[in-house]
C-alpha cells in the first residue's frame, strides 16, 4: 500500500488501552486520508446530540498519504472532531512534522476515545504506545509541557499538547504542535475534556512511493513555481497581507464597524519584517518557510500570522506590534485560538462602549486591556468565564441585541478575509461546514479579481475553492501551496494523488472523492439539526453596509446571500433546505447516511 | 571534502533529511546522516559530520570501522561491531544510529543530495578536513 502506513490506532483512554486497525484499500480510495478518514471516522463514531465535551466525543489526529514524503506542503496534521464551539463538525490543521511522524511510527491516524480517569499523557514509538501519568504536566502551558516531554524522552518525539485553555474547556481552546497551533474550533477543549494533555509520537518506518524517479521529477518541476508565486511568504510570511487587504478595504476593524484600520501600516509584514524579524522557520518538507519569529522587549513568539494580527489587531483596535507579539505567545502558551480570542475581546470592547455591560472597562485599542484578558479567559478567571464562552454564547448571556455584532457564523468567528468585500467569502463562511473559517472557501481567487462586487460565479468559485480544500486537507498538502500548484483542483494535485499512491485517478476522481468528504460533513452537521437556517452571515455583516474605504458600501444583504445559497445548493446537489438530497448521496456512495438525514 | 554549513539560514524543513534518508522506494528521515534539531523557540541546528581533520570517531572506534581517505573520514560497515563509540565521542553530535549500525555523512561520494535540495542554500561543498572555524 503506497502512501499509506496501513493502520489506525484507536486509543481508549478511559481503559487505558490501544489497539491498531487496518485500513482497506476500500477506505482509502473512498476518503483518500487526513480530513476523509476524519471526517468517516467521527460519522460513525459520535452518535448525533453527543456532547462536543463528553467522553462519546471522540478526538482524530489525521495524516494522509503525502504525510512523511517529501511532497511540497506535506507538513500539516489535522484533528477532526465535533466542536464545542459550534456542535457542529470541526476539522482543524496545524504545520510542523506530528503527521510525518505518526507515519513513521506506523500509523495514518490516531482516534482518542472516551475519557481518561486522571491527567494522562500518550507516548508512541512505532508499535509501543504507552498512557502515562500528566499529573506533573498538568497545569503547565502547552509550551512547557512539550519541553518537559521532550527533555525526558528525546527531542525527536514530535508533540502536540494543550496548555492550561484546553484544561478549562475553554470553548476555542487549541492544541498546539511545536510552535504552531491548529488553531479552530476548540479541538483543545476536547482533548482536555478526555484528561489528555499531550501526545508524543515518533518512529523510524518508512513511507513508500511507487515510483521515485517519476515522484522527484514532479518534485523538481514544481520548484520555479515555489520560487517565483511564493516569494512574499518566504520573504515576510502570512504578515504581507495586512496592507493589501487593508487598502482593498477589507481588514475587519473595531469588531468590523469599518474595514479599514488606519494604523494598519504600523502592524504591516513590512514592518514586522524591518523591526522585529529573528529568523524563519518552515513545517515539514516546506520549501517556502513562512513561519516568521518575531521578537522584541515584550518576548519572543512565532508569528503573529496574519489571522492573529487582524483579530488580536485590528479587530480589537491595537495599533502597537510588540503588544500583538506578547499576546501571540501568551495564546500560543496557554493554547487558545488567536482569532476566536480576538474577535471574542473586540466583541466584549464593543459592549462596553455601547454601555451594555458594567464592567470590564475594555475598550478598543486597550493593549494591556487585551492581554489581561488573555490571562483570564485562559483560566476562565471574573469575565474570562464569559470570553471563553466564544461570542455566540457571550451575546445570548450578555442580550440587548448585542448578537447583531456577535461576528461568528455557526458559532465560529469568522478569520479576516471580508465576507462582504468577497461575495465568494459570503456564501463560503455561510455554507462552511465549520462555520466562519477560510479554510473551507479560500478567499485567494476572488482577491485577484476585478471586479469583487458582482455575484455571478461567486458562488461556483465557494464550491470549487471547498473541494481544492477538503482535498489538499485529506492528502494531506497545504493551502498556503495553492499559488505554486494550483488555487482549484487541477491536473497537478492528481499527479500528486497518483505519485503518493500508485492509483490512476482523474480529474473526476479527485473532485468526486472531495465531494464526498465534504457532504459526509454536511451529513455530520444536518443530522445534528443544521439546515439553511444556519448558513446565515452575522446581522452587521448583513445589514451594515462596509462604511469607508476601498470596499465602501458593500455588504451581504439577505437576499444576496439568499441567492448565493440556492445556486451552492444546486451546484453542491443539496435540496432548497440545504440538505443533501438521495440523489447526490447515492451518486457518492453515502447511501448510509440517507436514513440519518431522510 | 566537507561540508561547510551556514546554520544562520537554516529554517528547520528537514528537506535534507528526506531526500538523505531516501531509497529508490521510500523516504524514511531515520535513516538520513544529517539531522535537524529544533528545540522550541530556538533557532534550528544543523548536524552532519564535519570530515574533522583530527576525528575523534576514528580515535574512538575500535575496529577501524571509521578512517581517514584522502578526502573523507569514512565509514565500513563491515568492520563495525555496533559498539557506537563513534557515536558518543563526536563533538558535534552528528553521528546518528540507525538498524544497529551507525549512519555518518559520507558527502554522496561528492555530490551531496543534502546540498542539491536545500532551499535555502545552508550548505557548502569545500576542500579540506574541519580544522575548526566555521
Amino acid at each position: 500500500m503506497y502512501g499509506y502506513a496501513g493502520k489506525i490506532l484507536y486509543i481508549d483512554v478511559e481503559k487505558g488501552t490501544s489497539k491498531p486497525i487496518s485500513v482497506t484499500d476500500d477506505f482509502t480510495h473512498t476518503y483518500l486520508g487526513g480530513n476523509g478518514f476524519g471526517a468517516r471516522i467521527l460519522y460513525d463514531l459520535v452518535p448525533p446530540g453527543a456532547d462536543p465535551l463528553g467522553p462519546e466525543n471522540v478526538l482524530i489526529f489525521a495524516a494522509g498519504p503525502a504525510s512523511g514524503t517529501l511532497l511540497h506542503g506535506a507538513g500539516r496534521t489535522h484533528l477532526i472532531t465535533k466542536s464545542p464551539l459550534t456542535g457542529g463538525f470541526m476539522d482543524s490543521s496545524t504545520g510542523k512534522d506530528f503527521a510525518a511522524e505518526l507515519k513513521y511510527a506506523g500509523y495514518d491516524a490516531l482516534v482518542i476515545q472516551k475519557k481518561a480517569p486522571s491527567p494522562v499523557y500518550i507516548q508512541i514509538f512505532n508499535d509501543d504506545v504507552q498512557i502515562l501519568p500528566a499529573d506533573s504536566l498538568w497545569g503547565l502551558s502547552a509550551i512547557e509541557a512539550q519541553v518537559q516531554v521532550r527533555k525526558d524522552s528525546g527531542e525527536a518525539y514530535s508533540c502536540m499538547s494543550i496548555g492550561q485553555a484546553g484544561e478549562h474547556a475553554v470553548r476555542y481552546a487549541c492544541t498546539i504542535s511545536d510552535t504552531r497551533a491548529a488553531g479552530r474550533g476548540g479541538t483543545g477543549a476536547v482533548m482536555g475534556s478526555k484528561n489528555v494533555k499531550l501526545i508524543a509520537v515518533t518512529g523510524t518506518g518508512s513511507v513508500a512511493v511507487p515510483d521515485m524517479d517519476r515522484f522527484m521529477a514532479f518534485y523538481d518541476e514544481l520548484i520555479p513555481s515555489y520560487r517565483k508565486n511564493l516569494k512574499a511568504l518566504t520573504q515576510y510570511g502570512t504578515p504581507i497581507l495586512v496592507n493589501g487587504i487593508n487598502t482593498l478595504g477589507g481588514l475587519g476593524t473595531k469588531n468590523w464597524q469599518k474595514e479599514t484600520f488606519d494604523k494598519a501600516e504600523e502592524i504591516s509584514g513590512e514592518v514586522y519584517k524591518e523591526q522585529y524579524f529573528k529568523w524563519h522557520t518552515a513545517c515539514f518538507a516546506c520549501r517556502v518557510g513562512c513561519g516568521k519569529v518575531f521578537a522584541c522587549e515584550r518576548g519572543l513568539s512565532e508569528g503573529p500570522e496574519y489571522e492573529t494580527l487582524y483579530a488580536l489587531g485590528s479587530c480589537c483596535g491595537i495599533r502597537d506590534p510588540r503588544i500583538i507579539i506578547e499576546a501571540d505567545r501568551l495564546c500560543d502558551e496557554y493554547a487558545l485560538d488567536t482569532i476566536s480570542m480576538g474577535v471574542s475581546v473586540a466583541f466584549l470592547m464593543e459592549c462596553w462602549e455601547k454601555g451594555l455591560i458594567s464592567s470590564p472597562e475594555l475598550s478598543f485599542g486597550d493593549g494591556e486591556g487585551l492581554l489581561e484578558a488573555i490571562h483570564k479567559t485562559a483560566v476562565r478567571e471574573e469575565y474570562g468565564d464569559l470570553l471563553a464562552e466564544g461570542t455566540r454564547l457571550m451575546a445570548q448571556r450578555i442580550g440587548k441585541d448585542s448578537q447583531r455584532f456577535a461576528i461568528q457564523v455557526k458559532g465560529l468567528e469568522i478569520a479576516g478575509h471580508s465576507p462582504r468585500a468577497l461575495k465568494s467569502m459570503s456564501v463560503g463562511y455561510a455554507t462552511a461546514t465549520r462555520g466562519g473559517s477560510h479554510h473551507d472557501s479560500r478567499p485567494t481567487y476572488e482577491y485577484s479579481l476585478e471586479d469583487k462586487r458582482t455575484l455571478e460565479g461567486k458562488a461556483q468559485i465557494a464550491v470549487d475553492s471547498s473541494n481544492w480544500t477538503t482535498f489538499g486537507d485529506s492528502l494531506v498538502i497545504c493551502h498556503l501551496m495553492e499559488k505554486a500548484v494550483g488555487i482549484f483542483i487541477c491536473d497537478n494535485h492528481v499527479k500528486m494523488v497518483n505519485l503518493v499512491t500508485g492509483w490512476n485517478w482523474t480529474l473526476e476522481d479527485v473532485v468526486r472523492v472531495s465531494e464526498r468528504i465534504y457532504t459526509l460533513e454536511r451529513c455530520f452537521n444536518v443530522r445534528e439539526g443544521f439546515t439553511r437556517k444556519d448558513d446565515v452571515l452575522p446581522w452587521r455583516i448583513m445589514h451594515e453596509e462596509i462604511p469607508e474605504g476601498g470596499s465602501k458600501g458593500c455588504r451581504a444583504a439577505p437576499e444576496e446571500l439568499d441567492a448565493l445559497l440556492d445556486r451552492y445548493y444546486q451546484l453542491r446537489g443539496w435540496d432548497a433546505n440545504g440538505i443533501p438530497s438521495i440523489q447526490t448521496l447515492t451518486e457518492l456512495g453515502l447511501e448510509d447516511c440517507i436514513p440519518d438525514i431522510w | 571534502m566537507r561540508l561547510q554549513v551556514n546554520q544562520e539560514r537554516c529554517m528547520g524543513c528537514r528537506i535534507c533529511e528526506l531526500v538523505c534518508g531516501a531509497d529508490a522506494t521510500s523516504f524514511n528521515p531515520a535513516r538520513a546522516k544529517i539531522r535537524i534539531r529544533e528545540p522550541l523557540y530556538s533557532h534550528p541546528m544543523v548536524h552532519v559530520c564535519h570530515q574533522c581533520e583530527s576525528p575523534e570517531c576514528v580515535e574512538a572506534c575500535p575496529t577501524d570501522a571509521l578512517y581517514k581517505t584522502e578526502t573523507v573520514v569514512a565509514f565500513d560497515k563491515e568492520k563495525c561491531i555496533s559498539c557506537f563509540l563513534c557515536s558518543e565521542s563526536c563533538p558535534y553530535d552528528a553521528i546518528f544510529i540507525y538498524d544497529e549500525y551507525p549512519l555518518k555523512c559520507d558527502l554522496c561520494g561528492g555530490d551531496p543530495l543534502c546540498l542539491t535540495y536545500c532551499p535555502r542554500g545552508v550548505f557548502k561543498l569545500v576542500d579540506g578536513f574541519y580544522e575548526g572555524g566555521d
